[in-house]
């Protein structure tokens, strides 16, 4: 859907017609879903958060004034709508402990050895679940930024408006974010990702 | 090792795209070269795949669980979504109240051959300039055939039109969207500031459905003909679902509309005030009047002594053609579910 296309249906439903909201729903149901889903962790509070997501994007469409676009708002809500979820419920994954501070981003990166290559060493849904084990230990500040980039498309400036940070502090984000991951999935026993081998001096 | 360290963090953008291409050159010659900073950008490419090389597909009754809970949200909510932001909405609504009664100024005048702006005006159309961006996808054409002519470009430039003007063809007939009876209907936050009239019509617990103008000294029922009461959830909705429903077009209103306002109204909703919620409420009617196939509506106080009088284009609440064939059959559908003949 382009942006334009997004607009007319924005218009339709603020004029009145609630139908067309089902469209946008539809377009962005995976996107949201994904979000969602990567963010707390499981599928049914997924689920819920969203409809939660789109019913609070049907009820302040109101507010929404189109200076960006539709998805990226609904998406922005999204993590909201998940951060809070996360913060209320107190819930807390399994390893979020440990990595909470943020003096954990300058330890070592470790560097995979010769022997990795993602395409010949795991199957990929090994890595898949791995990946997902590993962004659930990331804290939800880090997880929620990264998610935006990769699962929802968004650019580094649409991040920054979304979440209303400068640039560069959302690509520094997701360079830690990706680091950590790093550093997580080299921990996590349960797969040979081949990341243990050659430690690096301080990056 | 060092000159890698700043590589690092450039390949995290590389990989999303966000380096100019001299950036990106040199860093994949660089990677070329260095076998280490080559297993870190793989590694940053297999988490990025990892994480988007299958997307879940959400259940099928995602879609339709978002749609049947906004439908049936509270009356309270859904009003959220319509209404309650534009100017537009929020200063028709202000002189449907009753001008006088909120000591609004002259100047927010609808339709109006005079040119002047008041202060109020001015900010009021800054501020529909501004939420008209969410409407620029609708093509704005002549408004040929859609209204007087003598109001297509002067006296016609008022409020209502100073925004952006917009016309659909639906089924044939040319809509002309100026504002929408949902948003007059639904406003909540009419008034001045330290005024503010609640809304009343989606929050009513119960609407009298009168026949003709509604008397509101007469105690004799025989004057007040009371036709139904809407008192059930089920009664309400069935007359929010209609007036959701009704189309978005208005006709110009005219002077010479004021006329046919002085005749009686076909029906008259009645509103009783909640003055549990809110003491200061007064009982509302809407009377609505059907010519040439066009439903009119206009909103007063009920102890006023005729809504209808003095009628200005401040007091139309709504003008529509093609309404009245389906507002009949909901009087029908109601008369008939009540046992009424």
């Amino acid at each position: 859907m382009t942006r334009e296309e997004e607009d007319i249906l924005v218009a339709k439903i603020q004029n009145g017609n609630s139908t067309a909201f089902e469209e946008l729903v539809i377009e962005n149901q995976t996107k949201v879903y994904n979000l969602a889903l990567r963010m707390v962790g499981n599928e049914q509070d997924a689920y819920d958060m969203s409809q939660e997501a789109f019913i609070k994007a049907y009820n302040s469409l109101a507010l929404f004034r189109g200076e960006s676009r539709f998805s990226v708002w609904l998406y922005r809500l999204t993590t909201n709508v998940c951060l809070d979820f996360l913060r209320s419920s107190g819930r807390r994954t399994h390893a979020s402990l440990t990595f909470m501070s943020d003096e954990d981003d300058e330890k070592e990166l470790e560097i995979p050895d010769e022997r990795f290559s993602p395409e010949t060493l795991v199957e990929k849904k090994e890595l898949r679940e791995a990946v997902n084990r590993g962004l659930m230990s990331l804290s939800k500040d880090y997880r929620a930024i990264l998610l935006l980039r990769e699962i929802d498309g968004l650019s580094y400036e649409e991040i920054a408006e979304a979440l209303a940070l400068e640039e560069g502090t959302v690509k520094s984000r997701i360079f830690r974010a990706r680091k950590r991951l790093c550093s997580i999935l080299t921990a996590d026993g349960n797969f040979s990702f081949g990341l243990t081998s050659k430690k690096t001096k301080e990056v | 090792m060092t000159d890698c360290e700043k590589y690092l963090e450039l390949m995290s953008a590389m990989l999303d795209g966000e380096l100019s291409s001299e950036q990106e050159a040199e860093l994949r010659t660089h990677i070329g070269k260095c076998e280490d900073c080559k297993r870190v950008y793989n590694a940053f490419k297999g988490i990025s795949r990892a994480l988007t090389d299958e997307l879940a597909t959400p259940p099928d009754t995602l879609v339709k669980g978002v749609m049947f809970k906004i439908k049936n949200q509270k009356k309270s909510e859904r009003r959220f979504a319509f209404g309650r932001f534009t100017a537009l909405a929020a200063c028709l609504a202000l002189v449907l109240f009753g001008a006088s009664h909120f000591g609004l100024l002259d100047g927010t005048k609808l339709g109006s051959t005079k040119k002047s702006a008041a202060p109020e005006a001015t900010e009021d159309q800054v501020l529909m300039e501004d939420s008209a961006p969410e409407n620029s996808g609708v093509v704005a054409e002549e408004r040929a055939g859609a209204a007087d002519a003598d109001n297509a470009e002067g006296s016609g430039q008022t409020m209502l039109t100073s925004g952006v003007p917009q016309t659909e063809i639906v089924d044939g007939t040319v809509l002309q969207y100026g504002f929408s009876v949902q948003n007059m209907l639904m406003t909540s936050e009419a008034g001045t500031e330290d005024n503010k009239e609640p809304y009343f019509l989606f929050e009513a617990k119960e609407i009298l459905v009168y026949e003709g103008k509604y008397y509101p000294e007469e105690q004799d029922e025989d004057k007040n003909k009371l036709l139904f009461t809407l008192s059930t959830e089920e009664d309400l909705n069935a007359l929010y679902e209609f007036v959701t429903a009704l189309p978005d077009n208005t006709v110009e209103y005219t002077p010479e509309d004021g006329e046919i306002l002085k005749e009686d109204p076909l029906y008259t909703l009645y509103i009783p005030a909640d003055t549990e919620k809110d003491k200061n409420a007064k009982d509302k009617v809407i009377c609505i009047w059907f010519v040439n196939g066009e439903m009119w509506c206009v909103t007063a106080d009920a102890h006023s002594p005729n809504p209808a009088q003095n009628v200005s284009a401040e007091k139309i609440l709504y003008k529509a053609e093609g309404v009245q064939d389906k507002f009949e059959a909901l009087i029908k559908g109601m008369k008939e579910a009540k046992g009424i003949t």
